[in-house]
């Protein structure tokens, strides 16, 4: 791949540009994965307090 | 292993610049096939050598897989909407996004259809990969156990799991961050070509 990435003059000459594509791509991936088990995990929590509950007994 | 692949991909940048043939380029492709069935050859095997998976799955809960489910959705709509912003189509941005942070396979797999997409799917993962280290420890935190697993992506089976485990004093959290780091890995190789398909 590095082969491939350094015979290329255009990634080489749009260094710059793709570094601040990268950082916007991988801010927005982690914000909405996030999100995404934001949207769950109170049902998650639930479903582990009951478990709790039903080792207690 | 970070240190070295980076060192391995600037290496093959710094020979492809100045001594690679440009006319024996094609051949590349073929290598590239060969490196990734050894690479998924090796993870599969790793995955099969740990027979305590699914038990654990069982003890747990199916409902726990909702949380790779919900990581691998939000990662995707994340970076299509990400890309729809920097004016990427949205069969490279979901590609690069359906790396889940596995950069040495998701580059290489998207390196075939562009270089230059490579190249960003190789350092859009390497920053999750680094955001995740940085930012696990808050997350778990201010947001929440499971939350804290979703920045890790792919690596949630590896690099981040001690980060993971450190983190959350709760033994589950490990094992559902092991499950998804698991589950995101055999994602990783269907929807990234497929996405980059469409």
């Amino acid at each position: 791949m590095g082969i491939h990435i350094g015979a290329n003059n255009e990634v080489i000459e749009n260094f710059y540009r793709l570094g601040y594509q990268a950082f916007v791509l991988s801010v927005c991936s982690i914000l909405f994965s996030i999100l995404g088990v934001k949207f769950i995990s109170k049902y998650l929590n639930n479903t582990e307090e009951k478990k709790g509950y039903e080792y207690d007994d | 292993m970070t240190i070295s692949i980076l060192v391995a991909v600037a290496a093959g940048i710094f020979f492809g610049r100045f001594f690679f043939p440009i006319e024996s380029i094609g051949c590349l492709s073929a290598l590239i096939d060969i490196g990734l069935c050894i690479l998924l050859f090796f993870v599969g095997m790793d995955i099969g050598r740990n027979k305590e998976i699914w038990p654990q799955v069982k003890t747990i809960g199916l409902k726990m897989l909702l949380v790779p489910i919900m990581i691998a959705f939000g990662s995707i709509v994340g970076s299509i909407i990400g890309g729809m912003f920097l004016g990427i189509p949205i069969n490279e941005s979901s590609a690069i996004g359906a790396g889940f942070g596995w950069y040495s396979f998701s580059a290489v797999e998207l390196s075939k259809y562009s270089a230059t997409t490579g190249a960003l799917a190789f350092i859009t993962n390497v920053c999750r990969e680094l955001f995740a280290i940085l930012s696990i420890p808050f997350i778990a935190k201010y947001v929440g156990k499971f939350e804290s697993i979703a920045p890790a992506g792919a690596t949630a089976m590896d690099t981040t799991l001690p980060i993971i485990s450190k983190a959350n004093d709760d033994g589950n959290v490990a094992l559902v961050s092991f499950i998804t780091g698991v589950t995101l890995s055999i994602l990783v190789p269907i929807l990234v070509p497929l996405l980059i398909s469409l």
